[in-house]
This record gives C-alpha cells, sequence and structure tokens, in this order.
C-alpha cells in the first residue's frame, strides 16, 4: 500500500469514527450492517460524507455492494487514484 | 402515559404548571416569522434531544419523530413494559412483538427536516440532500421509528385528520383491542409545526390568531370574547392501550378507561364547522349511548376550543344540543389555552390532562377566558382550577378542518 493509500485509509477511519461516534470500534473487517449497524441510508450519508471529503464521486451503488469497511476503503482509494492519474 | 408539551417532559410537570396557571405561549424565535400572522405558540424551549436519544439517531429524525420516540418511551416506562435495559418486555420473548401495535395521530409531518433539506436541495443540488429525507419528513415516519426502536410488529397505522388525528389514532388502537387484533396497543400523537413552511400551511387557511411579535401577553383565547383563532404549539403524548383484563392481570397501573368513542363528519364546508353544531353533536351522543350514560352523568367537557369564532360558538351549539339541559351545569375546560394546540397531538395531551385530572378530582382552567364571547355561554371553568367532589366521566371532544368530529368518553378507574 502506498503512503497515499494509508492516508486515504486513516481518513476514512476518522470519517466513520465522526459519523458513528469515537466509541464505536472500528475494524477493515467491521460489516456495514450487522457490526456498524449502517442500514443503506446510512452507507448513502456516508458515501456523500466521503465525497465531498476526497472531492470524488463514488457510485451510490458501489457503496451498498459494499459489506465491509475494507471494501469501504479499497473503492475510495481506487476512485480517488482513478481522479488523480485523470488529471494528471 | 408519556408526555412533552411546551412546558417540557413529563406529565406531572405538564400538571403543575397548568395548576400554576403558568401560559406557556411566547414569541415564536426559532425561525423568522415575518411571514405569517400569529408570530406566537406554545414552543418547547431549552429542549435538549441529546438528553434522551443518541446522537447518531437523532441526525436521521425530525423533531417530530423525537418527541414520539421520547413519548414512547415514558409510556412504556410508566405502563412497566420496560426491562432495566430499556428494552420492552416482548423484545425477550420468543412470541408476543406480533400482538403488540402502534397507531399515531399527527397532521403536519416532519417539515423542520424537510425544509432544510430542500434549503440544501435548491442551493446546492441533490447531493447535499440527506438521505434520510426519505424517511424523516412523511407523517408516518414516527409510527416506523417508534416500531423499530421498540420492536413492534403487529398494526401500525397514522391517522391524519387535523386536530382530531391522535383522537382518530387513539380510537383505532382501542378497536384493535376490541377486536382482537392486538394485545397491547401503543397510541397517541406527535407534532412539531414550528417550520417558515408548516406554519404557512396554517396561515394560508385563515384559520390562525393573529398576534404579533410586538405583543405584550401573547395568549390563546378559547371561547374568549377576544377568540380570534388557533395558536399552534408543539409536542407528543403517548399511551399503552390494554384490554382491562390483561392489564389487571399483569397489574398494570391503571390510568382509565376508554369507555366509549364516537366521530362523525360535517359534510359542509373544506374549512369551516356546521355552524349548527348538528353532526359534532351527534358524536358526543353516540359516544354516550355506547357508554350507557345519560348527559346528566358527565361530569366534564374537556372541548375541543379552538378559539377559532365559528368553531367555538359551533361546538357550544354542539354541547347544547346533545347534553340538552345538563349543558348548563356540567363544566366545560380547555386547558390547551394555556400552552396552545397541537393540532395532530392535541386531543392525546388533551387525553393525558383528563386523566390527570381524574386521578386528583380538579378541573384545569380554561386560560385567558376573562368574558365569554356571544354564543358561547357554557359553565366554563375559567381562569382558575375547580376541585370537584366527583370527576368519573369526562367527555373529551377534538375537531378538525373539514368538519371531522370526535370524542370520547373517559372514567376514572375504581
Amino acid at each position: 500500500m502506498t503512503t497515499h493509500e494509508i492516508n486515504i485509509a486513516k481518513r476514512v477511519y476518522e470519517i466513520l469514527h465522526e459519523h458513528l461516534g469515537s466509541h464505536t470500534t472500528v475494524l477493515p473487517e467491521s460489516d456495514l450492517l450487522n457490526d456498524l449497524g449502517m442500514d443503506s441510508l446510512e452507507q448513502v450519508e456516508l458515501a456523500l460524507k466521503l465525497e465531498k471529503d476526497f472531492s470524488i464521486k463514488i457510485p451510490i451503488e458501489d457503496l451498498r455492494n459494499c459489506v465491509t469497511v475494507e471494501e469501504v476503503i479499497e473503492i475510495v482509494q481506487r476512485t480517488a487514484s482513478h481522479k488523480e492519474s485523470k488529471n494528471a | 402515559m408519556g408526555v412533552i408539551s411546551p412546558y417540557g417532559v413529563g406529565s406531572d410537570l405538564l400538571w403543575a404548571k397548568l395548576i400554576q396557571g403558568k401560559n406557556a405561549i411566547r414569541v415564536i424565535n426559532s425561525f423568522d416569522t415575518s411571514h405569517i400572522r400569529c408570530r406566537v405558540g406554545g414552543q418547547l424551549v431549552d429542549f435538549r434531544p441529546e438528553d434522551y436519544l443518541p446522537p447518531r439517531m437523532i441526525r436521521k429524525i425530525d423533531r417530530f419523530s423525537v418527541f414520539g420516540l421520547i413519548a414512547v418511551q415514558h409510556a412504556l416506562q410508566d405502563a412497566g413494559l420496560l426491562l432495566s435495559n430499556q428494552k420492552p418486555v416482548w423484545s425477550e420473548q420468543k412470541i408476543g412483538d406480533n400482538r403488540v401495535g402502534i397507531t399515531v395521530g399527527n397532521n403536519l409531518g416532519g417539515w423542520e427536516f424537510a425544509e432544510r433539506e430542500l434549503f440544501n436541495l435548491w442551493k446546492n443540488g441533490p447531493r447535499d440532500v440527506s438521505p434520510y429525507m426519505a424517511t424523516a419528513w412523511f407523517p408516518a415516519a414516527v409510527q416506523g421509528n417508534v416500531s423499530i426502536q421498540f420492536g413492534i410488529k403487529g398494526v401500525g397505522r397514522t391517522f391524519l385528520s387535523d386536530r382530531a388525528s391522535s383522537a382518530h389514532a387513539l380510537m383505532h388502537a382501542a378497536d384493535c383491542l376490541k377486536r382482537g387484533n392486538a394485545d397491547i396497543m401503543i397510541a397517541g400523537g406527535t407534532e412539531a409545526p414550528f417550520a417558515p413552511y408548516a406554519a404557512l400551511c396554517y396561515q394560508t387557511s385563515n384559520l390562525m390568531s393573529e398576534q404579533d411579535a410586538n405583543i405584550k401577553e401573547p395568549a390563546y383565547r378559547p371561547f374568549d370574547q377576544n377568540h380570534d383563532g388557533l395558536v399552534m404549539a408543539e409536542g407528543a403524548a403517548f399511551f399503552v392501550l390494554e384490554r382491562e383484563e390483561d392489564a389487571q392481570r399483569r397489574g398494570a397501573p391503571f390510568l382509565a378507561k376508554l369507555k366509549s368513542w364516537s366521530s362523525t363528519h360535517d359534510g359542509f364546508d373544506a374549512i369551516h364547522p356546521r355552524p349548527d353544531g348538528k353532526c359534532y353533536a351527534a358524536s358526543i351522543t353516540q359516544t354516550l349511548q355506547r357508554a350507557s350514560l345519560s348527559p346528566s352523568e358527565v361530569d366534564c367537557v374537556f372541548a375541543a376550543g379552538s378559539a377559532i369564532p365559528a368553531e367555538d360558538i359551533s361546538e357550544t351549539c354542539a354541547i347544547r344540543l346533545a347534553l340538552g339541559y345538563d349543558a348548563s351545569h356540567i363544566p366545560v375546560t380547555a386547558p390547551k389555552s394555556a400552552f396552545g394546540n397541537l393540532f395532530g397531538a392535541a386531543f392525546a395531551l388533551d387525553m393525558a390532562i383528563v386523566i390527570l385530572a381524574m386521578g386528583r378530582r380538579v378541573i384545569p382552567a380554561t386560560l385567558h377566558l376573562n368574558q365569554p364571547a356571544k354564543g358561547c355561554d357554557l359553565e366554563y371553568v375559567a381562569r382558575h382550577p375547580r376541585q370537584v367532589e366527583r370527576l368519573d366521566n369526562c367527555l373529551l371532544n377534538a375537531r378538525g378542518i373539514g368538519g371531522v368530529n370526535a370524542s370520547m368518553l373517559i372514567q376514572r378507574p375504581f
């Protein structure tokens, strides 16, 4: 994982903690629905926050297909790097 | 029961303030009221939702759902149906949650939330709109939120009939119990009307009072010669309803008996009531007949008391028509004069007051009733509460825009 990808992952964890409350344990394998109690609407809310924070556009359907935190991080990393390669 | 009134959270607080004759109506300060003529209301101040609900939940729901969730939680607690972990007793039973139902009376929906998100939509576009718009704003949102929070899987209904909404919610809940469709019904009403568009909707009905922000003593004046319309208020009241034998079997605190009820329509006009009050009287008469009571056995009438001049007069006509000779001496009161009209939750909060009054044999006063208006000539309990020897049978009335009438006979438990 590159430094940039690590920074993205760190920021996603921060956003998740802001969103869920700092007391919530968030792990890469945490299940969005069953462990973190995030229903589909809350997942959309998270997607909108991530979009704003990283200045990217995440297809809502892609995020809805995510089951774990790790998968969310991967989408953000992928979308961010795609944006950078387009801008390069 | 669980109560949130413009005075704050809890039935004890409501009763204490009512008996002290505290006026909860003040100048509206939560939004710019320059577009409406009634700039006063019964607004809950110093209310911190986060004292009762997690911030993560508050973010997803409108204020009327916040009120509903807190009131239901208090009602369940009061009824001995919450475990020490704050979950309902049916959460630990294998069966039973489908025998618990919820009915909600509401009129406006969640416009505080909706207006904020509509502003975001027009200003920044759809991606700035909260995804919870889908579940936060519509009147049935409370029913959904309560059923999710407390694992209720039986009957679920939301009633919208203006100021009679929670009357219909309570009537339907009682009917469900009578028909055996549920064993426990949670029923009541909630309203949070203090938002610019919601307030405007009432303004355009031309039924609101005209009290501007400079008024020295804001007031809601049912039956008074200076009555000039509705003054809006916010809050919620919910009750746990059970069949008498079920409640006795589990040793539940027994607050009151919903003896009988009826609802009629004027079929007259979109806004105004039928002036002669005949259809409204029919609702009262049917209620008494179903309770096998004569008018002389009614100890007090808790009136709809809208303070809309035509409605006050037609309500007076209806009470006279239904109660006949006895209307001259049966006390009539409208305690909502102290805090405003909760619209869809008005009847439910009135019912809470009836229950509190019956337990103490004290009729709360109609505040601000200094001189009855022409055509309003009942035995009003004006300005000061009245201690009485008997307060066993109370008639509670509600009516709403479009000519809906509702009556219920509430009995003191013996």
